[in-house]
């Protein structure tokens, strides 16, 4: 009985979260077919936070919930990695000049203007991931990650994002914008720079 | 030594045992007897080295290689596939050159297990110095047979092997066969039935898999189906440490070969990868993250608190120890850049050892002791360089308008893993460490990365 209402409590939660959450991401294919590659990306990423012991049977309304509040945000996930988040077109990566984690001045205008969405919905809770391409070094490029996701948190904070709300997380070079290797799509990467 | 006089005690003495009852008078003349038996030992184990695999201008040792027999003709496949495994495993180290029965003296074409030192003949017209035969036969679900190595050259018989085990396990035999004649003719332990651990996306993700020095019995090791990266050893090579994104962080986790049981090792918030054990097995090496950068933190066996090694706002990555266990190399880009550097962990001095080109990655510290092997960028591709633990040579050893990354040492420090996309795609390769005989290890769908090469299997 205590577990049925602290069940129905924490979905309450989530539904105030639903309504309250907008903000996510740039898909990662939108941004492939819209932008010229780029060499280097940082993806900003709203997260809802799940418990998935305690709410796994509910999450599918929570899914519809969202859908119908506001059609901009999608529900994703990465397959095999714990965790849903939701994902929006309005909320623009931020690239990094080969292995280099400081903001560039278009990356900080990037920011401000995803500061603008993010503060509309002041109880999301931000993920920050950190990426980098396929070159380098495995282990390298994830702690280059780790500093660039850090980066860009610090960044946010200084526009008065509470670090409460943030989180960063290192995919190193798992997941690259383009993963194309044939040398046309290296020589696209060049040219950015 | 002082023992309890009326304690008998063992004693396992280059593989003989020998159990005593020593009491006080007794003591010198055991003594002398120990004596005379290390000089016995140091005496027989003095045999022959036939070639000097150090040597950078070594010729490959011409060794014949019969066909080996069966006593029933149904098992004439098993003892086929023993002799082509093993010849394939003295041709791919770069160590000998095998020339097959079709090429022998029509009289000794017909193979034969046993053969009198007498009958060996004449060899010379086909320039080989040895001699290997062996005969091996299927009982139900066990394999038995032996093998014999001769040479040719002072006609006579240099070492045999009896085997006996199961059936499926033919190609660990053959190997070992492998390593025998190794040991024989060069007094180096052979690398045969070492395996390499790498990362694959066959499957559309990552997952770690395990397959062996010449490509064969390839087996996958992880099925989670999340994106598994940098498989590194324990020093006695019964388990795996991994990095897994499972748990949308990456942790560290192992798995135990044996049992296949999976642990969550290390989960602290942000990097928890890429472990070096050190040469004693007894302490581990570990990035993880500490004020938004990847430092490096060591932990001991028993769990206790792991202490942390490096400090400041650098990432410091990739830790390999020296095999004395008293040095690491690791990657740091304090000064900027990647570069490699080492630590001394008695005077606590950190050297930077690279200074040329902006991007030095992935360092490995030889079992030998005498490179650094590490990964370079030179004008847009990763090559693979060598630099001595001072710092005072480097030398490169791949050259192309490729990549060639993440080097790792076999354990006898002979030969380099390392990550290739000459071909297009990435995939592992291995080479000699002079740069010759690079060979890729293996063909399949998808793409291959992060080599990490197993110690010798006992």
């Amino acid at each position: 009985m205590l577990k049925k209402s602290l069940l129905k409590n924490f979905l309450l939660l989530l539904l105030l979260f639903g309504l309250l959450i907008g903000c996510a991401h740039q898909g990662k294919t939108k941004s492939e077919q819209t932008e010229p590659p780029q060499r280097e990306e940082e993806k900003i990423i709203e997260e809802v936070k799940l418990e998935p012991q305690r709410i796994e049977p509910e999450i599918p309304q929570v899914e519809i919930t969202e859908t119908e509040i506001e059609p901009n945000f999608v529900q994703a996930n990465y397959p095999g990695i714990e965790g849903k988040f939701l994902e929006s077109s309005m909320l623009k990566d931020v690239h990094f000049a080969l292995d280099q984690a400081d903001l560039s001045p278009q990356a900080r205008q990037t920011l401000t203007e995803n500061v603008k969405l993010l503060n509309k919905f002041p109880k999301a809770k931000i993920q920050i991931e950190g990426h980098c391409d396929e070159r380098g070094s495995t282990d390298y490029n994830l702690a280059l990650g780790e500093k660039r996701a850090a980066s860009v948190k610090n960044y946010l904070t200084s526009l008065d994002i509470s670090l409460t709300r943030l989180s960063t997380i290192s995919y190193g070079e798992e997941m690259p914008l383009n993963t194309s290797h044939n040398e046309e799509a290296w020589k696209k990467i060049d040219a950015v720079i | 030594m002082v023992y309890d006089s009326h304690t008998p005690r063992r004693y396992d003495y280059g593989g003989v045992t020998i159990i005593t009852k020593i009491t006080n008078c007794k003591k010198l003349l055991i003594l002398a007897f120990f004596l005379f038996l290390s000089l016995f030992y140091a005496s027989i184990s003095e045999t022959k080295i036939y070639l000097n695999i150090y040597n950078p201008n070594l010729v490959p040792f011409p060794i014949a290689v019969a066909d080996f027999t069966s006593p029933r003709r149904i098992n004439g496949d098993i003892a086929n596939n023993i002799q082509q495994v093993l010849s394939n495993d003295l041709n791919i180290s770069g160590l000998f050159r095998v020339v097959r029965s079709k090429d022998f003296p029509v009289k000794m074409q017909k193979g034969s297990s046993l053969i009198e030192l007498q009958e060996l003949g004449n060899w010379d017209d086909l320039g080989v110095d040895a001699l290997l035969t062996g005969s091996f036969s299927v009982s139900g679900d066990l394999l038995a047979g032996a093998f014999q190595l001769y040479d040719l050259v002072e006609k006579k018989y240099l070492r045999g092997m009896r085997y006996e085990g199961k059936k499926q396990d033919w190609r660990h035999i053959a190997h070992r066969i492998a390593n025998e004649v190794v040991k024989q003719i060069t007094g180096s332990s052979g690398i045969f039935d070492t395996r390499i651990a790498f990362v694959s996306n066959r499957t559309g993700n990552k997952e770690i898999y395990l397959i062996d020095f010449d490509g064969g019995n390839f087996r996958q090791i992880t099925h989670n189906g999340s994106i598994n990266i940098l498989p590194r050893w324990n020093t006695e090579g019964n388990k795996l440490f991994f990095t897994s994104f499972m748990k949308r962080n990456p942790d560290l986790y192992a798995i135990d070969l044996s049992t296949k049981k999976n642990y969550r090792i290390s989960s602290q918030e942000g990097i928890n990868a890429s472990p070096a054990w050190s040469p004693d097995g007894e302490k581990m090496i570990l990035m993880q993250k500490h004020n938004d950068r990847s430092h490096l933190f060591l932990m001991r066996l028993g769990g206790k608190k792991p202490v942390q090694l490096t400090w400041g706002p650098a990432n410091y990555t990739s830790p390999s120890w020296s095999p004395d266990g008293k040095q690491i190399t690791f990657v740091s880009d304090q000064s900027g850049t990647p570069q490699v550097y080492t630590m001394d962990f008695g005077s606590k001095e950190m050297r930077r050892l690279t200074y040329e080109g902006s991007y030095n990655v992935s360092p490995v510290w030889s079992p030998k002791n005498d490179w650094i092997a590490f990964c370079s960028r030179v004008e847009g591709f990763f090559e693979i360089f060598f630099i001595t633990p001072d710092g005072s040579h480097m030398r490169q050893l791949t050259f192309s308008a490729f990549n060639n990354e993440e080097p790792s040492w076999s354990p006898d420090g002979r030969y380099l893993a390392f990550t290739s996309n000459r071909e297009g795609k990435s995939f592992i390769y291995i080479m000699n460490v002079n740069g010759n005989y690079q060979r890729k290890l293996t063909i399949f769908e998808g793409e291959a990365m992060n080599p990490s090469w197993g110690p010798y299997v006992n």
